[in-house]
């Protein structure tokens, strides 16, 4: 049976369509996921961080984080996902592969190039281990991967 | 004199404010402050006066640069906010006067705050021996305190901040993140201390719970200790320190982070400190004078803080412990201050931050300057 893609279109504002689609889930997943490390961090002080302040701390996070890394996931996104269309076409290996690849190292790198620029010495808090910096890397790469589904007809 | 002087008019500003205005006029002591600090006033009113990147300059009362010397202290590391911070002579009397520097030690990948002692005569620091690091080591460049305050019975309460990235050991009560911690001049711990008897506990330890204390008096008369200390975005404090207690940080605090994320669900939480006056936006208070000089009667008492991200000079008219006002002094300026003091001359002593930094007075406006 043949799949029927999201988007049939192959225009280029289609395009852009689903890559703004995607860059705005993998922002709010990101934004998600960090609420989770931090309130992870108090929760080990605390005796108990009521379900109410949890979810409240999320949803501040998403009206107020997510701007932030949408700043940087944005790039971040653009150029993983040009890289990996180019890396698919050399070698022919999956598209999602490599777009999803490219996506995790460009946010690591981009994460490691902001605490370099910035004053403070980890400007994201959640990125202050390797294990909360894979986790917004593979929100990135949950990017990429939205976006190559919605796209995923595309033969340009 | 190399001076210059600027006479303000000081304004009301606000309709909450209760403070009459007070003119004063501001003068140039001395010039080209390499990301000056602190300042002390010797026996025979000169100033010494540091300098983040690793100098001390000793200044006369008029401003004529009479010594400046590089210390060579143990492991010194200067870098971003590390480097050379607080002078304090603990006890001015002395013709050597006993001299107590706290600074940054280690390199870039294993530093923390460390305090040495000197002694200052014939215009040089002699006889420099570290006498307390702060544990443990931690990487980058910022959040170090480093600011100190004697108390009546001489020991010396030295701050210190979380080292940014660390900031849930600030509740960790093992080790110096984030504490204030209490010393005797000569680095050992005073048996009195709060938790100095307590298995789990640094017994240093004088508060815990702190994010970066650059602010530390004692009043005399009201026979507290206020502390002030930079939230993140939003969320500075001004406390009154009491021993063991923890103020907060990270748990309870009325910022957040700078990314816009919440650091903490909780602005209050049982059992913790709350501060009796805050800034939301941060002004990112850098000094803190207590007031009983003898030029400016309507401010006794009351509290100076420097402000670097506000750019002012923060005065709070306290009654009993407690802010009833706040003025905002020096905004013509323009300038980051990092350092207030009152003189033995009545005047107050600021530092502006930066390369090129200034020592300033201030003084009521109908006396004339230096």
């Amino acid at each position: 049976m043949q799949k029927t893609p999201l988007l049939k279109s192959d225009s280029k504002l289609k395009r852009l369509l689903a890559y703004g689609i995607a860059v705005l889930l993998a922002a709010a997943l990101a934004s998600i996921v960090q609420s989770q490390f931090n309130l992870m961090a108090i929760a080990m002080l605390v005796e108990q961080v009521p379900l109410r302040d949890w979810l409240w701390t999320v949803w501040f996070d998403l009206r107020f984080f997510t701007p932030t890394i949408l700043v940087i996931m944005a790039p971040v996104l653009l150029l993983a996902l040009l890289a990996g269309r180019l890396l698919h076409a050399i070698t022919g290996i999956s598209r999602l592969g490599w777009a999803t690849g490219c996506s995790i190292a460009g946010l690591l790198l981009a994460l490691w190039a902001v605490n370099n620029v910035a004053p403070m010495p980890t400007l994201i808090a959640a990125s202050r281990t390797m294990a909360g910096s894979l986790a917004l890397a593979l929100c990135a790469a949950a990017g990429a991967a939205i976006y190559v589904r919605l796209t995923r007809s595309d033969k340009a | 004199m190399k001076s210059t002087i600027k006479t303000v008019s000081l304004l009301l500003l606000g309709a909450s404010l209760q403070v009459l205005a007070v003119p004063y006029q501001l003068t140039t002591v001395a010039e080209d402050l390499n990301y000056a600090w602190s300042l002390a006033f010797l026996p025979d009113n000169s100033m010494l006066v540091t300098e983040r990147t690793g100098n001390i300059k000793q200044f006369t009362a008029k401003g004529e640069l009479i010594a400046e010397v590089s210390p060579a202290l143990p492991e010194l590391y200067v870098a971003a906010q590390g480097g050379l911070l607080e002078v304090l002579l603990p006890d001015g009397a002395d013709k050597t006067p006993l001299v107590l520097l706290s600074y940054v030690c280690g390199d870039a990948s294993a530093n923390t705050l460390c305090l040495a002692s000197g002694r200052w005569q014939q215009q040089q620091l002699t006889d420099i021996r570290q006498i307390f690091k702060a544990k443990p080591y931690r990487q980058g460049a910022a959040h170090y305190g480093g600011r100190m305050v004697q108390l009546p019975d001489s020991s010396i309460l030295l701050t210190l901040g979380d080292g940014f990235d660390y900031r849930e050991q600030a509740q960790n009560p093992a080790n110096h993140l984030g504490k204030i911690v209490r010393l005797n001049p000569d680095g050992s711990i005073p048996a009195d201390n709060p938790f100095v008897l307590q298995a789990g506990y640094a017994p240093e330890i004088y508060s815990l719970g702190h994010r970066n204390v650059q602010g530390i008096v004692w009043d005399n008369t009201q026979q507290l200790i206020y502390s002030h200390e930079h939230g993140p975005r939003g969320g500075d404090e001004l406390n009154i320190i009491q021993p063991g207690n923890n103020y907060g940080w990270p748990v309870a605090t009325r910022g957040i982070d700078y990314t816009g994320a919440r650091i903490s669900p909780f602005r209050h939480y049982p059992g913790m400190v709350e501060p009796i006056w805050h800034w939301s936006p941060s002004i990112a208070p850098a000094g803190m004078t207590l007031y009983q000089g003898s030029l400016f009667s309507d401010w006794q008492g009351d509290l100076f803080i420097t402000a670097l991200a506000g750019k002012a000079l923060h005065h709070l008219n306290i009654e009993n412990g407690k802010v009833v006002s706040e003025q905002l002094l020096l905004t013509g300026l323009n300038s980051r201050l990092r350092d207030v003091r009152t003189g033995p001359d009545g005047a107050l002593y600021i530092l502006t931050d930066g390369a090129s930094g200034e020592l300033l007075r201030l003084t009521p406006a109908q006396q004339t300057g230096g």
